[in-house]
């Protein structure tokens, strides 16, 4: 008789392609192209900045696992989350702080509560607001990119709060307000509209005016990873595409966000005149709406209670960017709507048959 | 026949791999040395009733049903009892089971088989033929026939007699192929079981390709031979085969849905054969497939032939195996060695490259994948975590809810071992109540 013994399990014998270390991986991966484009625009310290991130995420993770045996390394969230704090931070920031930002969040946000899975906020943001309430002038820091200035670390004001101190309270559009404030396009940006125009838009009767491209293709001062909206569109739609993100979140928020914008205005203009496409490509909705408030843990599992999550953030961010201190406050606005999380998925639950389980 | 069925939510897309459904279903080898399990059934062991140093015959019965579950016994084989060995049974049990070397003339194998005209037996008379027969329904595993026909008979009127012809877990085709190759002896089958039943209805789930086939053959059968039979194309959406989603696809509803028989194209087989040739059952269609196999094919095999042997038929492995299931990738169980035989449940065997997957490799991160994909709107993560927080009182009622399908730890990202966990949960609630 034959004595081949091979390993026994329980079924399923097959799996699905995606796991957590695959997911985490495919996200790094469509972010490569926003850290290129960030070193093309700020030159090579926005990689000093991220890697020092992620470097300190991995080193935390990993001595955390060591005290509390059993590593967690293999699972590429905290090279994830050291990447995420990397993208927030402004590019010629002082390197100390990716470095202790990065520790806070996988150190005290994520490890302290358990862990992957267990964390109530997300890291990466809890990471950046530590550095924003530690370090806030450091933080505010913006730099010109090298394409408009031609040279590294000239500094300058994002286009944001550049509308927000030039502009005051008027009928002012803010594409109207940088222009009349002198804000400095750039010469391929100029190209790049005259392009679109001449090509696709004068063909629908429309005109893109200049500067939004500027806004667009991230030449423009800014945290790192926030500005190429055009490479984190391309990723996010590779996320959509491959289902590691789910549509309902990042739809219902910049849904309710424009909704506000447009009819209670943006900074500096009036009601019902709102520039909902400067709202979203001037500051960092599009990296934290599609890469932050879909993070698994810290969102809802229940489908109805993502949907409320989702328009509590966009309307957040309309409060903060409307009336708040900082000229955005996307990060805190996904940090206050995880910690309603909890309660969200109390009131609706997931429709499922195992109720009264807890 | 153009609108295709299929359960409400939940399930996942499989993708169909391997193409044994392509080569024509072969007779394998008969085994030198037949292992007959006792149990090959829900119940207790048979027991025995031959003695070692026997002379068998062809389809003599070597063990007789003890008590409810339980099932009659046949050798697969003409030949001598040579001893007793213990085998493992799919799914960690352990039976012990007659060694029968072959040797002497078969009875049957080549001859004229004669026809018998059961349409003048009573109900009585032809439950007990299912019954010596050793018949056994695998919708659900394993449920001597004549025991799940008694038990439905005695619940009153039945709306609809279905024969469940879908298959959509990976590489499983044998009851797809009985379809194909038998559909004329099938419909007799199911004549003999709406004679037991009496059904309003008889349908035909399937694939919609498969069912064309099947259609335009029982409609040149003689009328008077064929029952009137619908027929439904279901989709092919894991798990569209287990009895919950065949209803719900069938009928829309599960609440008050039709009371309905289910059985599958091999156990109707085995009533027709059972019945119409006298024949007891000693031979299954057996998909051999996976990865690993050099020559993937449908086989009629002996029951009782090792496993080894109807690999080695196959042309062998392509490289060494990693894991050998019997039955489906996602239900079945896998089997410690070769030497385990086909079983009057089995329908497939299949080597995969790659060793089980190392199961809890990462955390739960909460993403609802399978609260989405349950096909029971069960949550699998909360009862996961109910079970691992209080072993042994996990997850109360709702555990018995899942039906095992698998298709949560299939999708999981982190790989956790939901369906193993609520399968050891159930198994301690079931001793826990017989206790």
């Amino acid at each position: 008789m034959r004595r081949e013994a091979f390993s026994v399990s329980g079924a399923p014998f097959i799996s699905s392609r995606q796991t957590v270390r695959s997911i985490s991986f495919t996200i790094v991966v469509t972010l490569v192209p926003v850290v290129l484009w960030s070193m093309f625009l700020f030159g090579p310290t926005t990689l000093a900045v991220i890697g020092t991130a992620v470097a300190s995420a991995v080193a935390v993770e990993f001595a955390v696992g060591l005290a509390r045996g059993g590593s967690t390394i293999h699972d590429g969230t905290a090279v994830l989350t050291g990447l995420f704090v990397g993208l927030g931070m402004p590019p010629g920031v002082p390197l100390f702080i990716p470095a202790l930002a990065t520790a806070f969040a996988i150190g005290i946000v994520k490890c302290c509560f358990g862990g992957l899975g267990s964390n109530w906020m997300n890291p990466a943001l809890a990471g950046i607001a530590f550095a924003h309430a530690n370090w806030p002038a450091s933080m505010t820091a913006w730099v010109m990119p090298r394409l408009i200035t031609g040279v590294e670390g000239i500094s300058g004001a994002t286009p944001l709060g550049f509308v927000r101190t030039a502009a005051g309270p008027g009928g002012v559009s803010a594409m109207n307000a940088l222009k009349a404030g002198g804000y400095s396009g750039s010469a391929l940006s100029r190209a790049a509209t005259g392009f679109l125009n001449a090509n696709f838009f004068d063909r629908l009767g429309a005109r893109l005016p200049d500067g939004y491209m500027d806004l667009l293709l991230g030449i423009r001062p800014g945290c790192i990873g926030e500005t190429a909206i055009i490479a984190l569109l391309a990723g996010s739609v590779l996320l959509l595409v491959v289902k590691i993100i789910r549509w309902q979140i990042p739809a219902t928020a910049l849904l309710v966000f424009a909704a506000l914008i447009r009819f209670f205005g943006d900074t500096g203009s009036s009601p019902f005149e709102g520039d909902v496409l400067f709202a979203i490509s001037s500051g960092s909705v599009v990296l934290v709406l599609f890469y932050m408030a879909t993070d698994p843990v810290t969102s809802p599992v229940s489908r109805r209670a993502s949907i409320v999550y989702a328009a509590g953030i966009g309307a957040l961010m309309f409060l903060f960017r409307r009336f708040g201190l900082y000229s955005e406050g996307t990060a805190f606005a996904v940090l206050i709507a995880n910690c309603l999380v909890p309660v969200l998925e109390e009131v609706l639950p997931v429709r499922s048959r195992t109720r009264g389980t807890k | 026949m153009n609108t295709i069925a299929s359960f409400r939510s939940g399930g996942i897309e499989l993708v169909q791999a391997g193409e044994p459904d392509l080569a024509p279903t072969k007779n394998a080898f008969l085994p030198a040395i037949a292992i007959v399990a006792l149990k090959q059934h829900a119940g207790q062991a048979a027991r025995c009733i031959v003695a070692d140093g026997d002379t068998v015959k062809e389809g003599q019965v070597v063990g007789r049903p003890q008590g409810p579950g339980s099932s009659s016994v046949h050798s697969p084989v003409p030949g001598i009892v040579r001893g007793r060995a213990t085998v493992s049974l799919p799914g960690g049990e352990r039976s012990e089971a007659l060694v029968i070397s072959m040797e002497g003339s078969f009875e049957r194998l080549g001859r004229r088989i004669e026809r018998f005209p059961w349409r003048t037996l009573s109900k009585g008379d032809l439950l007990r033929l299912l019954e010596d027969k050793g018949a056994i329904s695998n919708l659900p595993e394993g449920i001597p026939l004549s025991e799940k026909i008694d038990a439905a008979v005695k619940t009153g009127r039945l709306d609809a007699l279905v024969l469940n012809a879908i298959e959509t877990e990976p590489w499983l085709c044998s009851e797809r192929r009985i379809l194909a190759d038998r559909i004329a002896d099938l419909a007799e089958g199911l004549d003999i079981l709406s004679k037991l039943l009496s059904p309003a209805r008889i349908i035909v789930a399937g694939a919609q390709e498969d069912l064309r086939k099947a259609a335009a053959t029982t409609g040149s059968l003689p009328r008077e031979y064929s029952p009137v039979i619908e027929f439904v194309p279901c989709a092919k959406r894991y798990p569209q085969e287990l009895p919950n989603q065949v209803i719900e696809a069938l009928f829309r509803k599960r609440e008050q849905a039709p009371r309905v028989f289910m059985i599958s194209p091999s156990t109707t087989l085995e009533a027709f054969e059972s019945v119409v040739f006298n024949r007891p059952v000693i031979e299954r269609y057996i998909t051999v497939a996976g990865e690993s196999v050099m020559n993937p094919s449908i086989l009629k095999a002996r029951v009782g032939t090792p496993i080894g042997d109807l690999f080695e038929e196959c042309g062998g492995f392509r490289g060494a195996p990693g894991t050998i299931i019997m039955n489906g990738p996602l239900r079945g169980s896998s089997v410690i060695d070769l030497d385990v035989p086909v079983m009057k449940t089995t329908s497939a065997i299949l080597a995969l490259a790659g060793r089980p997957e190392r199961r809890s490799r990462y955390r739960c991160m909460r993403c609802g994948r399978c609260i989405e994909a349950c096909p029971e709107s069960l949550d699998p993560a909360s009862l996961w975590k109910a079970a691992e927080r209080i072993p042994g009182n996990e997850a109360q009622t709702h555990l018995a809810d899942c039906t095992l399908c698998g298709v949560c730890a299939y999708i999981c990202p982190s790989r956790l071992p939901l369906t193993e966990v609520f399968a050891a949960a159930r198994r301690a609630r079931k001793t826990g109540a017989s206790r």
